[in-house]
């Protein structure tokens, strides 16, 4: 029964170029996205902030909210910074009882903290800081 | 640990399976029905055990303990009812048979889906962390809902909500996807390990092929079935959102899964049963985003309006068993917005501001010029899934009688009123509309663009049915030139 149906040229014609076409885009976006993970693999760096903050994480319970100062531009780095601290919360602002500083490259951490009225309270490896806010 | 981590990731995908088969009969061919019930059940599986989740944590508090005892029941109770169901298949519709070139296609979909799997893990393996939504949204919320102490409720706190001046997390949104990962986090007893983000990206993405490719299978055939997995499959958009981790894959699976429910519903004098699984999959797109209630909300009404096109019995029972799947999901979204969650972006819309919007004419255009852009950025030039319909639709049409069936009527309908609520909560959105498009166009299109495949291969002819013509144009032109043969012989 199978073998007695014939398809016209129009249904074929239609398949293939669609099918081709289909296969073809697959295949485009293959080597679109190959190149784009060879270059940018993890763009907003979430990978390098878990590991950078998890020394401080082990030492700050979860759920605890923490105050935020960087001396780098917030943009970006806050949520990836939010998002390797979490479950802990993290305020924008350097006003909670724990502060946690995010720092490009070496300072004076206790006198950053004395100019915006904190104590150092810990330093953690890559610029990580954890400071209190005196009562 | 890697037979716990198995055990936590697939114990949802075995609960959706049971369910699905409890409620929808096997179905022939037999490779299409079991894909139905596995991608159809891992999708729903997820959901049901993200909303276990949901209540376990607020009505009892945080408890692995109460939370297993919960899935254990459902996965017993949905054994049984598998069981008891065993029996039961659907009528064997006309055998849908196919010419021995389709498997030329099978053979393109095997090729298009290796690659696209190969490249979902190249991809979350240079970027396991996905893309700005998933860190600032969904997994963020996910790590919080996953704690064992009251702090979980930080994740729909106001502090969350103002996160980086209130665009970057939002509180507001349903739970589906975040307490899914929180779920198998807390499970797991690690909020660090990458697997349950990635698996759920999988499981949606390749889900969401499984589901179109079995639904077409059943309902018009395997050149229609392959087809529309590799057009899908072809759609570099859904590709690129795949590996991301965001909830917009999750929710056009949702949206998909019911179309595919319906239409099989209708194609079966007696399956209202199944109509709870279309109630489940509306109910979950409910509870992952918001633009999923207004989608429940549509397919109920679209349901409604087939149920009173087509005349088809018992359309209450059919109407309340859909209400039903879908009441736990909409009944907890409905309430984690009204009692727990912080305001959204739409609490500072007045009428007076949406009014003054719709006045707007350079908000249409600026829309318009959006959309244009992010329509043909989901293909590789030629290669784009409008253009592969297209051809289809020339090359094969759509027959009359077929786009005149309620069930066409009402789920296009569905569609193009989805279509049409986003184009205006663009128009009346009071985020800033540059932004808004940027960040968010080209996700939404990602919601609707499965169900538009299918909807578009559902209603084309399969090459099946066009061979079926084939016939009778044959024999006229062998009768034709006898004729003439006769006429030139008289003469």
């Amino acid at each position: 029964m199978m073998e007695n149906l014939r398809y016209p040229v129009k249904t074929m014609v239609g398949l293939a170029v669609a099918a081709a076409l289909s296969l073809y885009g697959t295949l485009a976006f293959y080597e679109d996205q190959t190149v784009r993970n060879q270059n940018m693999g993890d763009p907003y760096h979430i990978g390098d902030e878990v590991q950078r903050l998890a020394p401080l994480n082990r030492e700050i319970p979860p759920g605890t909210l923490l105050g935020y100062i960087t001396d780098v531009d917030r943009g970006q780095q806050f949520m990836a910074v939010q998002y390797a601290v979490a479950p802990r919360l993290l305020v924008d602002a350097p006003l909670q009882d724990l502060v946690l500083g995010d720092f490009s490259r070496a300072l004076d951490y206790a006198e950053f903290g004395r100019q915006h009225g904190l104590t150092l309270a810990k330093e953690f490896p890559l610029g990580a800081v954890l400071f209190r806010r005196p009562h | 640990m890697v037979v716990a981590v198995a055990i936590v990731l697939l114990s949802p995908v075995v609960l959706g399976f049971l369910i699905v088969r409890s409620l929808s009969p096997a179905r022939h061919p037999r490779w299409a029905g079991f894909a139905l019930h596995v991608s159809l059940g891992a999708g729903l599986g997820a959901g049901i055990s993200s909303l276990v989740y949901f209540l376990v944590w607020l009505l009892i508090g945080p408890s692995n303990t109460a939370y297993v005892t919960g899935e254990l029941v459902l996965l017993t109770v949905a054994g049984v009812g598998c069981w008891m169901a065993r029996g039961r298949s659907a009528a064997k519709g006309t055998p849908a048979s196919s010419g021995s070139w389709t498997w030329l296609l099978v053979a393109a979909l095997v090729v298009a889906l290796g690659l696209s799997l190969t490249l979902f893990i190249s991809t979350v393996s240079s970027d396991p962390y996905g893309t700005w939504d998933a860190f600032t949204v969904w997994n963020l919320r996910a790590k919080i809902l996953a704690q064992h102490d009251a702090s979980w409720k930080n994740a729909f706190s106001p502090v969350l909500s103002r996160l980086a001046g209130g665009r970057a997390t939002h509180g507001d949104y349903p739970l589906l996807l975040s307490g899914y990962i929180a779920r198998c986090w807390s499970l797991l007893g690690s909020v660090d390990d990458v697997t349950p983000p990635l698996f759920a990206a999988g499981l949606f993405s390749f889900g969401t092929v499984g589901l179109i490719v079995a639904g077409l299978a059943l309902l018009r055939g395997r050149s229609a079935a392959m087809m529309g997995g590799l057009v899908l499959l072809g759609t570099s958009a859904f590709l690129f959102q795949s590996p991301w981790q965001a909830a917009d894959v999750p929710l056009g699976f949702y949206y998909l899964a019911v179309f595919v429910v319906l239409f099989l519903f209708d194609a079966e004098p007696n399956g209202h049963r199944a109509m709870v699984l279309a109630g489940l999959a509306a109910g979950c797109a409910a509870w992952t985003k918001d633009e999923g209630m207004l989608f429940a909300l549509l397919s109920t009404l679209a349901l409604a309006a087939y149920l009173y096109l087509s005349k088809r019995d018992q359309p209450v029972t059919t109407l309340a068993l859909f209400m039903a799947g879908a009441f736990p999901f909409a009944a907890a979204a409905l309430y984690f917005k009204i009692f727990l969650a912080p305001k959204g972006i739409w609490a500072p819309v007045t009428l007076s501001s949406v009014a003054h919007k719709l006045m707007e004419p350079g908000r249409y255009a600026e829309i318009v010029k959006a959309l244009w852009e992010e329509v043909l950025a989901p293909g590789a030039g030629v290669a784009h899934p409008v253009i592969c319909l297209a051809v289809l639709a020339v090359c094969l049409g759509a027959p009359r009688a077929r786009l005149r069936q309620p069930i066409v009527i009402a789920s296009a309908g569905a569609w193009l009123a989805v279509c049409l609520a986003y184009f205006f909560s663009y128009v009346v959105t009071p985020l800033d509309l540059a932004w808004h498009l940027a960040t968010s166009l080209g996700r939404l299109l990602v919601h609707l663009t499965p169900s538009g495949i299918f909807l578009a291969m559902v209603v084309f002819r399969t090459a099946e049915e066009t061979a079926v013509l084939a016939e009778p144009q044959k024999a006229a032109r062998v009768s034709r030139k006898k004729a003439r043969r006769m006429q030139s012989a008289r003469s």
